[in-house]
């Protein structure tokens, strides 16, 4: 296991150069006062928290923080609580991190996770040592994620007083999850702690997450100047403005690593004249949806000083190329959503109606690569012609009241899916002579009215498919919580009603139920069911049901 | 389930009471002991699968009103597992290819070959000669294009052993060659005076009573009711059995709000809303109704249709009810093309606040 030791051996300066105490750690000292009291809270048992979460963009040294925090911390818990035998334990590591391992046999890949946290229970008192894990296991096979929040739901409630503390560095990411994901945004999408563990765990009381910015440029510099301090010998040829211009480049993006990988290969670019000066290997700033959005839709301040017409072009550029392609259609759908916010809705509908026409076309062609992004130019063309209707006071009465939206489809697509399974399963289980519109248009709404004058059932009926609920789009990313998903056909978020009962009944008697539609009332097992439903105990212990009546929702 | 749109349909052809010469043409048909493949279509609520299953009621007996129900498995190339149903009965059965998705090819062609290879025994009606079984596919207009060309061979190849009655809605997404290769038998939608006559039997074996006696008004009001749900023999009767589930006697005199379908009220309101505030704001706001009917699977097309309708309801210039027409045939179209309808329903309702705005 590596230790901060071992780090010497590279000659990259990222390991040369790496932190070996709190003091020397290139992060904001009010969040490393904040790690540093979680984690004491943690060691010394004093706070209920069981697991710590950081995120953060890459770079932002979490990762380094609680390792270095760790090795100072954890000798003095070791020494407080150990009663005998302080030597023994003193070469223990200070930290134990989580390393997936594919090649494991006998060991499911999947619960690979959760047998790390069996066999690390034991770290405490005098092998106290703190968990890291950074490593995830393969958290895109859904079951693989489901187990590890199982694994982390396990430790948070598990009996023992004292476990070690539980660290988990998460570097928050959007990718593309491929055309065959598009229907959903979750994990597949953008990797973060809410797609990662889900909404439940993450407001669990025994989590604590705390959050980490991209390093501000007075701490990078500081970290930086230290290096080049060190090297001095290589940099004292270098003109004082010319390391500062790029130094001034390479801190901007906040991100330690990459700044002192571009600090180690711009010195031996310096130091072989035959090369070009001023190369810059910085990383992309990768955008993500909703800077995109408020790219397009406010145009970017970068190229403020540009004419409007420039500075709109550059700013649709910059979009088009760091925003990751494959996600387009999202970033139309986005657009659609949100166009309307742009000086709160105040400007004329010829501009609207432009921009939505061309989304329109854009969809219709989204076969095309090329054509991809007409809705994204014509948004922001047709909106900086947009002017105010009604002056309202200053120019600067604008003050993004609306906030930037993430688009409805995809929750409207898991309503649709729930509607559709219902009225789908009606069909199969009680009316399969009736086309699926028919039922669910016509059906669907007169059924209800009838039934509930004409019998007393259990339940009532209520509208085929679920009620008609507006669909709101959310200011966050969507999240994938457990449950979901689920091959049921009662999903938890209806209300139970007579309809489901029904079919639920069908489907259970379907196969001895002779159906003869010929004389459909005597023999049709529906209309019976009024004395079996309260006889029929077990009907009535189903477990779905059974959850539904303790949920209140009966 | 006794509604009473399943305990008054009519059972064989001698019980239908409308489209008389169409009857006919089925008697003839089922008599002649064979017939050809046969391509049924009209809107919804025409009568089309009564005029089907009392034409095999014609043929086969009462037999073919035996139903059950089977769920098929069918593992894709890709070993994927699909179920979709199949209904059946001794003589016939019935499957609907948009519970196959993407594979409705492959399925549909399995399922003919399996029922073609097995031969019909009858050995109670052997005098009439029925060699074969009828495969019902329903929608037909949602088979994929492929599903099609592989049908019309398959037709051909297996027509000792299969007559298929392909039911839709409309025939223009049918390929021509199906269309020349099968018997079309339109299903107009009933009058308003064949539905409310259909009724009126209804309401006497039902011995309904009225808050008038006369028969005029009686008429009258169930005209109404006929009216009310666009010839569309199915809604009129479910909406008469809700009218007649409120009250002991029915009020004639009654409004018929009632009948107005959920979906088609958010419509009708999102239309006058529309209408009075023509702003990017509204845009906003109907977004929320889109996607509130699509969220349960009121088809974009629908939509689009009904809010046509209804917003051509609230103008008399000819010129703005010229160019609402326009855009919703455009928007139309690029509904079919496009992928996601919400940015054509959209685009239809900014588009139509402009030509409200300024004429076309």
């Amino acid at each position: 296991m590596p230790k901060s030791g071992d780090h010497a051996t590279s000659n990259q300066w990222i390991d040369q150069y790496h932190p070996n105490t709190s003091r020397e750690l290139s992060i904001n000292p009010q969040k490393l006062t904040q790690v540093r009291k979680s984690l004491e809270g943690m060691l010394s048992g004093t706070t209920q928290t069981r697991l710590l979460i950081l995120t953060g963009p890459a770079g932002s040294s979490k990762s380094t923080t609680v390792k270095v925090l760790a090795d100072e911390l954890v000798p003095k818990y070791r020494n407080a609580s150990g009663t005998y035998g302080l030597s023994i334990a003193q070469d223990e590591n200070c930290w134990i991190e989580y390393l997936d391992n594919n090649s494991v046999m006998g060991t499911h890949q999947s619960d690979q996770f959760e047998e790390f946290l069996n066999d690390s229970k034991y770290k405490v008192g005098n092998n106290l040592g703190v968990l890291v894990i950074e490593d995830l296991p393969n958290i895109f096979h859904e079951q693989t994620l489901l187990n590890f929040r199982n694994a982390i739901r396990q430790w948070l409630h598990t009996e023992d007083t004292r476990l070690p503390p539980l660290v988990l560095c998460l570097t928050e990411i959007e990718y593309n999850g491929g055309e065959a994901k598009q229907y959903s945004y979750n994990v597949e999408n953008s990797l973060s702690a809410d797609t990662l563990l889900g909404k439940a765990l993450l407001g669990h009381p025994c989590v604590e997450n705390i959050k980490f910015n991209a390093i501000a440029n007075k701490f990078i510099r500081k970290t930086i100047s230290e290096v080049i301090r060190k090297e001095r010998e290589v940099f004292r040829m270098i003109p004082q403005g010319t390391l500062n211009s790029f130094l001034d480049d390479i801190v901007k993006i906040g991100d330690i690593r990459s700044a002192l990988f571009n600090l180690q290969m711009w010195k031996q670019e310096l130091l072989d004249p035959s090369k070009m000066l001023g190369l810059s290997y910085q990383r992309e700033n990768q955008v993500n949806l909703f800077h995109a959005i408020g790219k397009v839709i406010y145009s970017s301040s970068e190229f403020e000083k540009l004419g409007d017409e420039e500075s709109d072009y550059y700013s649709i550029e910059k979009v088009l190329s760091t925003f990751n392609s494959n996600n387009f259609s999202l970033l139309n759908l986005s657009i659609l959503e949100n166009y309307h916010i742009y000086k709160d809705s105040n400007y004329s509908l010829q501009v609207a109606s432009n921009i939505v026409n061309d989304l329109s076309i854009g969809d219709t062609m989204s076969t095309f690569e090329a054509a991809r992004d007409i809705g994204i130019r014509s948004t922001r063309n047709h909106l900086r012609k947009a002017q105010p209707l009604t002056p309202t006071g200053g120019s600067k009465s604008y003050t993004q009241k609306q906030k930037i939206k993430f688009p409805r489809q995809f929750k409207m697509i898991r309503q649709y899916n729930k509607t559709y399974k219902q009225v789908r399963s009606y069909q199969r289980y009680i009316d399969q002579r009736s086309s699926f519109d028919d039922l669910n248009l016509i059906d669907g709404y007169y059924l209800p009215i009838i039934y509930n004058k004409k019998y007393k059932k259990r339940y009532t009926y209520n509208r085929l498919g679920g009620r008609f609920l507006e669909v709101y789009a959310d200011e966050s990313l969507p999240v994938v919580e457990e449950g979901e998903g689920e091959e049921n056909v009662v999903s938890t978020s209806y209300d139970l009603d007579q309809f489901q009962v029904d079919i639920m009944k069908k489907a259970s008697g379907e196969n001895d139920a002779d159906e003869d539609y010929e004389d459909g009332e005597l023999s049709d097992p529906i209309d019976e069911s009024d004395e079996e439903l309260d006889s029929d105990d077990g009907f009535l212990s189903d477990p779905e049901l059974d959850v539904l009546i303790s949920q209140g929702r009966v | 389930m006794s509604l009473w749109v399943d305990r008054y349909r009519p059972k064989s052809l001698s019980q239908l009471t409308y489209h008389d010469s169409i009857t006919q043409n089925l008697a003839a048909l089922s008599k002649s002991g064979d017939f050809p493949h046969l391509l049924v279509y009209g809107p919804s609520g025409a009568g089309k699968k009564t005029r089907i299953y009392s034409t095999l009621n014609e043929i086969f007996g009462a037999q073919v009103e035996k139903l059950k129900i089977d769920v098929k498995t069918f593992t894709t190339s890709s070993n994927r597992k699909l179920e979709f149903n199949v209904l059946s009965s001794n003589h016939h059965l019935e499957i609907t290819p948009s519970d196959m998705g993407n594979n409705d090819r492959v399925v549909i062609q399995d399922l003919l070959k399996d029922v073609a290879s097995t031969e019909q025994v009858d050995f109670q009606n052997s005098q009439k000669k029925h060699r074969f079984k009828i495969v019902i596919i329903n929608e037909a207009d949602s088979l994929s294009r492929d599903a099609q060309a592989a049908l019309r061979r398959t037709m051909e190849k297996y027509s000792t052993n299969i007559r298929l009655v392909l039911v839709c809605n409309t025939i223009s997404n049918i390929i021509a060659p199906i269309k020349s290769r099968t018997l079309l038998v339109r299903i107009p939608s009933p009058s308003v005076h064949d539905i409310s006559q259909v009724l009126l039997k209804v309401s006497k074996k039902e011995g309904l009573k009225y808050s008038t006696n006369n028969e005029d008004e009686i008429v009258r009001f169930l005209d109404n009711v006929a009216q009310h749900a666009n010839r569309n023999l199915r809604r009129a009767l479910l909406s008469f059995e809700t009218l007649a589930m409120q009250q002991e006697t029915i009020q004639t005199g009654n409004n018929l709000d009632i009948l107005n379908l959920d979906w088609e009220i958010i419509i009708k309101n999102m239309s006058r809303q529309i209408k009075t505030n023509r702003n990017v704001a509204t845009l906003a706001k109907v977004r929320v109704i889109f996607y509130e009917l699509l969220a349960h699977c009121i088809p974009a097309r629908t939509i689009l249709k009904t809010l046509l309708f209804e917003l051509l309801g609230l103008f008399d210039d000819t010129s703005i009810i010229e160019g609402l027409v326009e855009l919703a045939s455009v928007f139309d179209e690029r509904l079919s093309l496009g992928l996601k309808s919400i940015f054509h329903l959209e685009g239809f309702v900014a588009k139509a606040m402009v030509v409200m705005e300024h004429g076309s």
